[in-house]
């Protein structure tokens, strides 16, 4: 396979511009993620303290082999919502290793607002179930949730992807033979009693541990009985009398290795083989990515230098190079695995997407991972291109990238917008794992080409009456919207509403890449088989 | 969570990872690296840490493992984390000794102040023409039994009551 190339200096003034740009974008991401880790009330973390029980990271590194790598995902949900009162949707969520197996891990995180489930944080649970659902990873769950917030609970309670799709996930999971332990070290009130309750094994710890569809002040509302939580729903009731739990564990640290004691049990299926070769680390350097993503979003970017940065060897096999090259196509090994790259080199045209069709059925027939790396503003628009079925062209790209057997990934690198945004694999289409870099911008259309059609649409309204748009009320149009759009745009708003399972920094992308990889190797893949292509 | 040996009475917790030609120590203070082990027939084989070669002689018996290694052996013994991390419960619960099943007493095998060790009989009593031994939940000192010979007594009656020595 062939070297890719680089054009980019190293030594020039743009280069080292964009660096500095990208270089405090990832400082900035950084800064926060550490701080939606770890930053807590000093009274939450002694309330800790006082009722024995270790910080939801601990209690994690103690589950989790040691010198193993844990991808956290959806770090930053919820940072714009609840004014950022609730780090990480009070959860914690990710991939990682235990008794040698790659599980899926979710915590509720007590040190903030009890552990309670505000709607981003049930919309993360139910993701990470899906996780493991797609993939089949077995999940830990460490439990200790005081209840839903019960004044937004229309907005987590009812629909089909509210609290309840948690338990149909973990039931699915059962059926599935995809095994779930959970370990009850605080209060399982309400919704969070049935996830112990749901899993196939479970744990309680001793004194701290309890669980309860209504705890003591329900009981105490709607009876009038006063009772107390370890008489209600404690570890020797649940063990000994009501037999909802399995285990009883002494201490938050004997629970663990209960834990990881069940997990190695677990049976361990064959992973899905797929065409693999020895890894080897790019030919370029990964810290060259701040240098190449260009600090204004609107410069284009050759994706091939992108490639290079991600892939072993920088070596690409190009596929079409000469045909529809706004899509760039090829294959290429990533930490040893092939996969198939689909990455945007300028707004999609037939041929371009026609390309990206052919390409998805050739990955799929021959068993090969796909990877989209996003940069998309769209399908191209205009008589010309209507006229040759752009629409249709588009539906084909769709209907492969719907239809496809082969794992998805997808990376949001710059711009994603319109129809591009689903054509490169967007998280309606289930990519198993969807991630953003932290400059990245996903939104229906353009700031500036809603303005444009908005302003459209009020001149046309007006010229019917005769009037015309004054330059005033042209900014009064402009200024809500491109407000919107900076709000709500931006990969930050987009990791807070859990479109992603969380940002990147560009240089840790290709182990991120690699563990999800692997992971999804966990299920098989199907033999392929698609819908009906608009010729 | 690391895995957890002891040698004389110390306990080191340690994690080996798998890497490139052979293994990486991690212990709670510092890495040894690169470490690996051929193995040369039965009790033998040669470890070597980084890069200094060490024959060894070894036996494993159940959780211990004997190692001859520069002139010395020592004795490690695994701690196997579900039985280290369980400690004893301070529960209240522990101290009492109840009734599994409705029955009567049939005899009574020990006396209030009486010391008693985890397991030791107290009473034995009569249940579905079975009989059954009720034993000490944990180490301690009888403080009071609730029921005479030729009682009866209901499920989860308390039986013996037990305080903690030394209190």
């Amino acid at each position: 396979m062939q070297r890719i190339a680089s054009l980019v200096d190293p030594r020039s003034e743009g280069f080292r511009l964009n660096e500095l740009h990208n270089k405090r974008l990832a400082t900035e991401l950084k800064a926060l993620q550490h701080a939606i880790r770890f930053d807590r009330p000093a009274r939450e973390i002694e309330r800790l303290q006082q009722q024995n029980k270790m910080f939801v990271r601990d209690r994690i590194e103690a589950l989790l082999d040691p010198d193993t790598p844990f991808l956290e995902l959806s770090t930053l949900a919820g940072n714009r919502a609840y004014d950022g009162e609730v780090p990480g949707a009070a959860q914690v969520v990710g991939l990682g290793i235990v008794a040698g197996r790659e599980i899926i891990v979710h915590a509720d995180d007590p040190s903030v607002k009890g552990g309670a489930w505000y709607p981003h944080s049930v919309k993360k649970i139910v993701r990470a179930l899906d996780i493991a659902i797609e993939n089949r990873l077995p999940v830990v769950h460490l439990c200790d949730c005081a209840g839903g917030f019960l004044p937004m609970q229309a907005e987590f309670f009812a629909d089909k992807y509210h609290a309840g799709r948690i338990f149909r996930n973990q039931s699915i999971l059962s059926k599935m033979g995809v095994p779930q332990v959970a370990i009850a070290m605080g209060h399982c009130t309400a919704g969070g009693a049935y996830v112990p309750a749901l899993s196939d094994y479970n744990i309680i710890v001793e004194g701290t541990g309890a669980i309860f569809l209504g705890g003591p002040p329900v009981v105490k509302a709607a009876t009038g009985a006063v009772v107390s939580a370890e008489e209600l729903g404690g570890g020797r009731v649940h063990t000994s009398v009501s037999g909802t739990c399995d285990y009883l564990a002494t201490s938050e640290a004997h629970a663990i290795a209960i834990a990881r004691e069940i997990v190695a049990r677990f049976d361990q299926p064959a992973k899905t083989l797929i065409n693999r070769t020895a890894p080897e680390p790019p030919a370029y350097d990964a810290s060259e990515l701040y240098g190449i993503l260009p600090r204004d979003p609107r410069v284009q970017l050759d994706m091939r230098e992108v490639i290079a940065r991600l892939v072993d060897g920088s070596r690409f096999h190009e596929y079409q190079g000469c045909y529809g090259d706004t899509l760039v196509c090829g294959f290429a090994q990533l930490h040893g695995y092939q996969i198939g790259v689909l990455a945007n080199n300028g707004v999609l045209l037939s041929e371009s997407a026609l390309k990206g069709a052919h390409f998805i059925q050739l990955c799929d027939k021959n068993r090969t991972p796909l990877v989209f790396l996003q940069n998309i503003t769209g399908f191209m628009v205009g008589r010309d291109y209507e006229r040759r079925g752009i629409t249709k062209d588009g539906a084909k790209l769709i209907m492969a990238v719907a239809g496809a057997s082969v794992p998805k990934f997808t990376l949001v690198c710059n711009s994603s917008h319109g129809a591009g945004t689903y054509a490169m694999a967007g998280r309606a289409f289930d990519p198993r794992f969807l991630f953003s870099w932290p400059q990245s911008q996903i939104s229906a259309m353009g700031a500036e080409q809603a303005v444009g059609v908005l302003t459209h649409v009020k001149a046309k309204q007006l010229a019917r009456h005769g009037r015309r748009l004054s330059d005033e009320e042209l900014a009064a149009i402009r200024q809500p919207i491109v407000e919107e759009y900076r709000e709500r745009s931006n990969a930050y708003y987009a990791t807070s509403e859990i479109w992603d399972d969380g940002i990147l920094d560009p240089v840790d992308t290709r182990t991120a890449l690699a563990i999800v990889l692997s992971a999804s190797l966990n299920a098989p893949i199907e033999p392929p088989h698609y819908g009906v292509f608009r010729m | 969570m690391k895995h957890c040996f002891e040698i004389d009475g110390i306990d080191y917790p340690l994690w080996l990872v798998r890497c490139k030609d052979g293994y990486r120590l991690r212990l709670d203070n510092g890495v040894i690296a690169l470490l690996s082990f051929s193995h040369q027939g039965e009790g033998r084989g040669t470890l070597t840490i980084a890069g200094e070669r060490e024959p060894v002689r070894f036996v494993i018996d159940g959780e211990t493992i004997h190692l001859h290694m520069r002139g010395l052996t020592r004795s490690l013994r695994y701690r196997d984390p579900m039985r280290a991390l369980a400690s004893a419960s301070r529960e209240a619960n522990h101290l009492m000794a109840r009734a599994p099943i409705p029955g009567i007493v049939v005899s009574i095998t020990i006396s209030p102040e009486q010391s008693v060790s985890a397991g030791t009989p107290l009473m034995t009593i009569e249940s579905m023409k079975l009989e059954t031994t009720i034993r000490a939940p944990r180490d301690g000192v009888v403080s009071r039994i609730h029921f005479k010979e030729g009682e009866s007594f209901e499920r989860d009656a308390l039986l013996v009551s037990l305080l903690e020595e030394g209190i």
